[in-house]
């Protein structure tokens, strides 16, 4: 009766190795470098023109 | 996405984070800055986060986000990066992370980092490409110009 015994298959699933980090409580604030402000301008004339994803609300 | 990585640093509120890319051109400081976008919320009323990316340059103190560095290391670099969206949204939640080259090639690999992990990136993230104004879920094969993720 081997053949009714349930296979269980051993399903592995690669755990998320996160980010090895290190919080600095002194960090500069790059947040207001011209460059990232540029971005982030470039960004919001984006989503402004563009919009975003139609469906995204079944994404919540 | 258990691919080599950068170790980090990342400012007390997780919203900036950098590390350094070592190669043959040597030591590259990266930054990567979360920013909500002003004024662009989901009906919800949730923002929407910009992902900023550049190199710190050391001569002339500040960020440089068109400098190509070229240190034999784009795999490693683009694996940190999307390792800091998770990291970011596991502690600001599932806030929509919006990336848009700052010029086509960053734009370019951007998606070649997609694509390369799609697999993997697809279990953690929606993975949105825009394309001709309008946005579909991330497909191979297209040349997308923005890209908008949100953690599953």
């Amino acid at each position: 009766m081997d053949s009714e015994k349930e296979v269980k298959k051993e399903v592995k699933k690669e755990a998320y190795i996160p980010l090895k980090l290190t919080v600095c409580h002194d960090m500069r604030d790059y947040s207001q470098e011209e460059c990232f402000v540029k971005q982030t301008a470039a960004a919001k004339a984006s989503i402004e023109k563009w919009g975003l994803p139609k469906d995204i609300h079944l994404r919540f | 996405m258990n691919l080599d990585k950068y170790e980090g640093t990342v400012g007390p509120q997780f919203k900036s984070f950098s590390f350094h890319s070592i190669g043959p051109n040597g030591t590259i400081k990266k930054l990567i800055d979360y920013m909500d976008i002003p004024d662009v919320y989901l009906p919800d009323g949730r923002s929407v986060v910009n992902l900023r990316l550049g190199d710190w340059d050391e001569g002339s103190q500040r960020v440089d986000d068109l400098v190509v560095s070229n240190n034999n290391d784009r795999e490693k670099i683009l694996a940190t990066v999307a390792s800091t969206i998770i990291s970011f949204t596991e502690n600001h939640g599932r806030t929509p992370v919006f990336a848009e080259g700052s010029s086509p090639a960053r734009t370019r690999l951007y998606q070649m980092g997609i694509n390369a992990h799609r697999e993997a990136i697809e279990s953690l993230f929606w993975v949105y490409g825009r394309i001709s104004g309008e946005w579909r879920l991330f497909e191979s094969g297209i040349n997308f110009d923005a890209f908008l993720v949100i953690k599953k």
